[in-house]
């Protein structure tokens, strides 16, 4: 709606400018002397030509399009302020040197690092390694996550034997575990993909067997009445009933996946975008820091929003019901 | 005689203890035939030992009892920072287009990701702890107050305002009861992921910072598996009860709702 306003105005604006400006040469000429200010206005509208009055009625119209614009303008300036502010201060530090520049490098400085890492190829190497270390845990723990979460959501019994523990393990993130699983899986892949499967494996596990427990009753009553089973039963009513479920949960777990990938290449790694970033702390790049930092926030919103637009695309045919 | 060895076979409880009864005596017998290094997998003998070694009970516990002061610090800062921020954004929608985008922007930086820059800003000690467990503290209190702010139902606002409530009648009797129980939820959480994230702080910072998480780094890189063994037991251990008790904390205070 405002977006829409907006572009009307800017369609209605050059045109109405030329016509102001033909309006008030063809006035000017008519009276043969110069507008100079509000108070001869009035008797101008009398005297001039029709072209001349027009010319005024649409700067009317201009105005009160401009004034429309103003809360627009100033939903931008909101919106702009905080960021800016931070800008503005960061930018006016580095360059009064309150902090030394090692411990505070400037925007510039941090753009310039940007694209020296972007040229020399450094950043889509360590992001492809991180991002292939995700595609791995994410694919390993979604295989074993769906496993665990259709076992303990279709079976009672295989849920009185494992869910109790599996509960408690839910309740220790992963994150805490890594000294452990350091001195027993080393410092190799193994435990990233070990720390990674295990933080995509339990919001998955959780929330699909949740949602095979919840498919609703009147799903299940028709594929009673349709006397549906087996095979049937799980492909045409069970799975697609738990889908909504399965795909939050499958969201949820590339977050975690992300999260507890950034905590290990820290702590453990010998390449990837956190080792990257703790090794350019240790020689004092700040800047090089603060890519990382920006890029591990890009990279986490994206993992996100792409896996909701899939999620909204699978789950299309729920809208035509 | 055998219906009560169904019984038990069928009694949830026997159930549950199965798996990790299964796992302690696998643990138990990889240790004692040695199928594999002491070093990874510590024989019972040595935990115990070391479990009543007062030497590194003592440190355990001091570590604990040094994370959880700066957890308390860190938390209270961080909560006071995130109700401020979420009353504002929820409140007011100028304020709302100030902050929101800025702090979702920020929000979705992986956590433990700032902790290069805070050490290189305010230093390994206390200071870049408590105020890194401030900002995971205040993340889920930020989102809950706001969240439970907006979700006001509208028919009550209504009520408020034929009432004629002035702007802090309206947040007192109508907005802030509303929204209590998401903003309880929101410190419960607010402490549960600060607790972990003063964990991940001493891990990631290391060996040199205090408190039960460096304390567990520094025996990983000694090779004392049995006290890395009993640190994250502990730190687990201190996750689950601490989730365990805060969940009690809502339903004991929102009697008065009835049905959630």
């Amino acid at each position: 709606m405002a977006a829409g306003s907006a572009r009307a105005v800017e369609r209605s604006y050059p045109a109405s400018t030329e016509d102001v400006a033909a309006g008030f040469d063809d006035g000017g000429l008519a009276v043969g002397e110069r507008i100079v200010g509000e108070s001869i206005l009035p008797q101008l509208a009398v005297t001039l030509s029709s072209k001349g009055f027009q010319a005024r009625a649409s700067w009317k119209r201009l105005h009160g399009r401009i004034r429309g614009l103003l809360p627009l303008v100033s939903q931008y300036a909101q919106y702009a302020l905080f960021p800016l502010a931070v800008l503005l201060l960061w930018w006016y530090a580095s360059a009064a040197a309150w902090l030394p520049s090692n411990i505070l490098p400037s925007p510039g400085t941090v753009l310039a690092s940007f694209y020296d890492l972007l040229q020399s190829g450094e950043i889509s190497e360590h992001l492809g390694i991180s991002l292939w270390r995700v595609v791995q845990g994410t694919a390993l723990g979604v295989s074993l996550g769906l496993a665990l979460g259709v076992a303990l959501g279709a079976s009672p019994a295989f849920e009185s034997w494992i869910g109790p523990s599996f509960r408690i393990l839910v309740q220790i993130p992963s994150i805490a575990l890594i000294p452990l699983l350091m001195m027993v899986l080393g410092i190799d892949d193994t435990l990233k993909l070990f720390i990674m499967a295990k933080a995509c494996v339990i919001p998955l596990a959780l929330v699909s067997s949740d949602s095979i427990r919840n498919i609703p009753p009147a799903y299940l009553e028709t594929a009673r009445v349709m006397r549906l089973r087996g095979k049937t039963l799980y492909w045409r009513i069970i799975l697609p009933g738990a889908l909504p479920g399965i795909a939050t949960g499958l969201r949820q777990g590339v977050a975690h996946v992300w999260i507890s990938l950034v905590a290990v290449e820290m702590l453990a790694s010998a390449e990837g975008i956190g080792y990257l970033m703790t090794w350019s702390r240790q020689i004092f790049q700040l800047d090089v820091v603060l890519v990382c930092v920006a890029l591990i926030g890009i990279t986490g919103f994206a993992l996100d929003y792409g896996l909701h637009r899939f999620e909204l695309r699978c789950l299309k045919w729920r809208g035509a019901e | 005689m055998t219906t009560t060895i169904r019984n038990i076979w069928r009694s949830r409880h026997f159930r549950g203890m199965a798996l990790p009864i299964v796992l302690l005596v696998l643990w138990w017998q990889a240790t004692a035939r040695q199928w594999v290094s002491p070093l990874i997998l510590v024989p019972f003998g040595q935990l115990f030992d070391a479990a009543r070694d007062s030497t590194v009970a003592t440190i355990l516990v001091e570590g604990l009892v040094s994370t959880f002061s700066r957890l308390l610090q860190g938390c209270a800062i961080g909560i006071a920072a995130g109700l401020l921020l979420g009353f504002g954004m929820g409140m007011s929608r100028v304020f709302d287009r100030i902050m929101g985008p800025s702090f979702h922007a920020l929000r979705q930086v992986a956590i433990l990701a700032w902790i290069p820059l805070m050490t290189a800003w305010f230093g390994t000690g206390d200071l870049c702890k408590i105020i890194f467990v401030a900002i995971a503290a205040s993340k889920p209190v930020v989102m809950g107050t706001f969240e439970g702010i907006r979700s006001t139902p509208a028919q009550l606002l209504e009520v408020g305002r034929v009432l004629g409530f002035s702007r802090l009648k309206m947040l007192r009797f109508v907005v802030l009861p509303s929204a209590a129980p998401a903003i309880v939820t929101a410190l419960q959480l607010a402490l549960i992921y600060s607790w972990f994230a003063a964990i991940g702080a001493e891990y990631v910072i290391g060996v040199m910072s205090g408190g039960i998480g460096s304390v567990v780094m520094g025996a990983q890189e000694h090779f004392r598996t049995d006290i890395v063994l009993l640190g994250v037991t502990l730190i687990a251990t201190t996750g689950i009860v601490m989730n365990k008790t805060l969940r009690q904390i809502p339903r004991y205070l929102f009697r008065w709702r009835g049905r959630q």
